[in-house]
This record gives structure tokens, C-alpha cells and sequence, in this order.
């Protein structure tokens, strides 16, 4: 009850800011947050886009390709190698009958999925070809196959240094086994980068999850509906991640991470579509990509 | 050579049908051993979220725990109680295909259950549980 009023109470006082916040100075409203998080944000960007000295290409790009590139030398080209075990283990060829009713492989890939479909494969890819030419297609592939062999790693390290408890329930991730892994093999600082991946991933959620997102959905709904302001998008999902996640609303969040493996196949059907119907322009982005075009 | 039987159960008042029959059947194999099985109906190809995920070793033990104590046990009691060798197992999975396994498994001879009647659409599409069994079994089904 004390949680109900709480929520009534914040959303009835956003109503009343948005009321004080007249027609004329919506524009500058929109401007007014869009420049209170540039500054704030700003030397952390700059900071992680910052190019090496005298080029165009940020160092971050070279740090993510650089240990892309280790973890498939190391491994072996495991991506490729191991392709078809892949398929057989998400069909269940190696799952024991007497395991049913834990989670299935299929089950694990399809969870991990809908946390990784969207922001970097959808709406990114988009954001690349528009920056970056038709060319960004090819560096994007060839960063993709590359990139699973990170992909692969984080996967490993995350269920080899899971927790069980005692209960029966499980948790992992980078932040179990940077300071777990650390600590096995007797170096200092592993407790110090798990905190730091922690507060990432909250900025993260801030900037990506969040921000971007609704910045890209009201791009979306303004596509169809017209210009209208951004904070009305943006006060409307707050309310509604406010309901998920304070207000225990579980059925929203429970869709909407069951939609998103469907969403995947739209995605990739109308993708298709999209190369069926421009046929003869589908060769372009591979005749045209240059190194030198596409990293500058 | 002892005989063993198969009976699914599914929790159901009309489950005594088939126990009933089972019983019958083994008083006059004599040497026979009834398996009690109850499937909860799980499929690996489920979309779960995360937080799901992380529960699921947990909810599997309760999910068992229950179905044993709900539903198997007070039948091999009755059944012990009857002087019948029997035993129960739970599983999860698809019903046809868990007790066609366990069937293959425990080398047993028939396998019986009872008939439905659900008239759901997904029944008329794919078919009830005991007539894909029917169907899949590698050894004598008894429909009651």
C-alpha cells in the first residue's frame, strides 16, 4: 500500500512538471537535458572515443579488436571449429534425459540473447552504415566473427566461476569471475575491477540501456506520428520502468523478454526481405568498403 | 522371470482406473513390480527470463518434491498396502516421450494408462499425450 502511494505521489508530481513546462519552452527543455548530460557525460566520451595521437581511430575500437583477435588465436578459431558442436548442443544431442526440467541449452542461449539483441545488432548497425558508408558492413562482419570468440570466453568464465547457493539457485557474471579468477591465480585487483564493472554496467544502463534507447524509440514514434517532444516519450518509459521495477509489475517485464526471441526472427525476416527486394544493390557494400574510407 | 509394469499417472481422480487395472494385472502375474510415473510437463525449448533461469534448479527439486509427496507416493502406499511390490519416479519432460524412456529404462513389459478427454485445440492439432504414446511406444500400451 505504502509502495502504491509512493507511485502515485512521484508520477502525480512528474504530471506537475510537465504542466510547468509551457509549449513555447519545450524545445529548450528537450535541449536544456539533452545539454546537462553532454556536459556531464562528455570527458568519459571523449575519454573512451579519444583517438591515437594523430589518427581518427579510437583506441577502444583497437582494445575490443586486439582481444577479439587474442581470444581466437588463443582458442584456436574455436567460433569456427566448434560451429556444428554448437548446433548439436542447443538441439540437445548431449543433454541427459535425467537433466530434464533444468535449464536446457536452448533455454540458456535464448536468455542470453534477448540481453544482447538490440542496441549493438539493430539499432547500431543502423547508426554504423549511416556514419560510416555501406563499407562499416564489412568491418562490422568481419569485428563479428571475431568478436565471438569473446563472446565465447565471457560465456565460460561466467558459468566456471558461478555462484551456488545453497538454496539451489545460481548467479555469475564478470564481476564473479574478474575478482574469483583474480584471486586463483594469486593477483591483486581483482575485487577493485569487479567494482569498476559494476559501476559500468549501471552507467551503462543509464546511458545505453535507457537513454539510447528511448532517444531511438522516440525516432521511431515521431517517424510515424510527427515531431513531437522528447520528454513526453521519455516521462512515459520512465513510468513504465519505474512500474517493472519499483512497482513489481512482473508480467510487463516477463513479455517483453519472451517477445524478444521473436523479434529476432522479424528481424532477421525483414532484413531479407530488405536484401530480396534492393537484389541488385546487395553486392555494393562489399565492392565498396576500402580500409582506409571505413576506419577514418 | 518377474514382470514389470509401467503406470502413468497424472494426478487425477481417474487415475484409480488404471491403478486399479495395474493392480489386477500384477495379482495375477505374481512375481510383478509396478512402476508408479508422474511427468511433470516440461519443454527445454521454453522461452525463460533470467531471473527463471537462476531459480530453475531450485523450482526442479520443488516441483518434484511435490509431485512425489502430492501424488506418487500415497499411490505406491496404497499400493504396498495392497501387498504389491511398487515404487514411483518422477520425471520431467514430454509425457510420451518420458514414459516411453522410462519404459525402455527399467526394461519393463506394458505400460498403462488412462485416457483423457481433454478437447483442448492443441489436443486436436498434436494430439493427446496418451495417443502420441501410443503411437511412439516400444512396448504394449494399456489404455484404460
Amino acid at each position: 500500500m505504502k509502495l502504491k502511494q509512493k507511485l502515485i505521489l512521484i508520477i502525480s508530481s512528474l504530471f506537475l512538471m510537465i504542466g510547468q513546462v509551457s509549449a513555447e519552452e519545450t524545445m529548450s527543455f528537450d535541449a536544456k537535458v539533452n545539454a546537462a548530460f553532454a556536459s556531464a557525460t562528455g570527458p568519459f566520451v571523449s575519454f573512451i572515443f579519444a583517438p591515437f595521437p594523430g589518427t581518427t581511430f579510437p583506441w577502444i575500437v583497437l582494445w575490443l579488436v586486439v582481444a577479439a583477435t587474442f581470444f581466437t588465436l588463443y582458442f584456436g578459431f574455436v567460433q569456427f571449429r566448434f560451429f556444428n558442436h554448437a548446433i548439436a548442443l542447443v538441439k540437445g544431442d548431449y543433454s541427459n534425459p535425467n537433466d530434464a526440467g533444468e535449464v536446457s541449452h536452448f533455454q540458456a542461449l535464448a536468455t542470453a540473447l534477448s540481453g544482447t539483441v538490440g542496441l549493438g545488432n539493430i539499432a547500431g548497425v543502423g547508426v554504423a552504415v549511416a556514419i560510416g558508408g555501406p563499407g562499416a558492413t564489412f568491418w562490422m562482419i568481419a569485428a563479428g566473427l571475431l568478436g565471438m570468440a569473446t563472446k565465447f570466453t565471457e560465456c565460460t568464465l561466467g558459468v566456471k566461476y558461478r555462484n551456488e547457493y545453497a538454496n539451489g539457485t545460481v548467479s555469475g557474471g564478470p564481476m564473479y569471475y574478474i575478482s574469483k579468477g583474480f584471486k586463483e591465480r594469486g593477483l591483486f585487483g581483482g575485487k577493485f575491477l569487479a567494482v569498476l564493472f559494476s559501476i559500468f554496467c549501471i552507467l551503462g544502463a543509464l546511458g545505453g540501456g535507457n537513454m539510447f534507447q528511448a532517444n531511438q524509440a522516440h525516432a521511431a514514434i515521431t517517424g510515424i506520428t510527427g515531431e513531437f517532444p522528447g520528454w513526453i516519450t521519455g516521462v512515459i518509459f520512465a513510468i513504465i520502468v519505474f512500474a517493472v521495477i519499483v512497482g513489481g509489475v512482473k508480467s510487463i517485464a516477463r513479455v517483453t523478454e519472451k517477445v524478444v526471441p521473436f523479434m529476432g526472427v522479424l528481424y532477421v525476416g525483414a532484413a531479407l526481405v530488405i536484401l530480396i527486394v534492393n537484389y541488385d544493390k546487395s553486392a555494393g557494400p562489399l565492392t565498396k568498403f576500402s580500409p582506409v574510407h571505413s576506419l577514418v | 522371470m518377474s514382470s514389470k509394469l509401467i503406470i502413468g499417472v497424472d494426478g487425477e481422480s481417474s487415475d484409480n482406473k488404471a491403478i486399479e487395472f495395474a493392480s489386477k494385472l500384477s495379482n495375477q502375474i505374481g512375481d510383478c513390480e509396478l512402476v508408479v510415473v508422474y511427468v511433470i510437463e516440461w519443454s527445454p525449448f521454453s522461452f525463460q527470463t533470467n531471473e527463471e533461469n537462476a531459480q530453475r534448479h531450485q523450482r526442479r527439486e520443488e516441483e518434484t518434491t511435490l509431485a512425489t509427496d502430492r501424488i506418487v507416493t500415497p499411490v505406491v502406499e496404497k499400493l504396498k498396502a495392497a501387498g504389491i511390490n511398487a515404487r514411483g519416479i518422477v520425471r520431467h519432460g514430454n509425457v510420451a516421450d518420458a514414459l516411453n524412456l522410462i519404459a525402455k529404462e527399467e526394461n519393463a513389459d506394458q505400460i498403462i494408462v488412462r485416457r483423457t478427454s481433454d478437447a483442448s485445440i492443441k489436443t486436436r492439432i498434436f494430439g493427446s499425450s496418451v495417443a502420441n504414446l501410443v503411437m511412439e511406444s516400444s512396448i504394449p500400451v494399456t489404455v484404460i
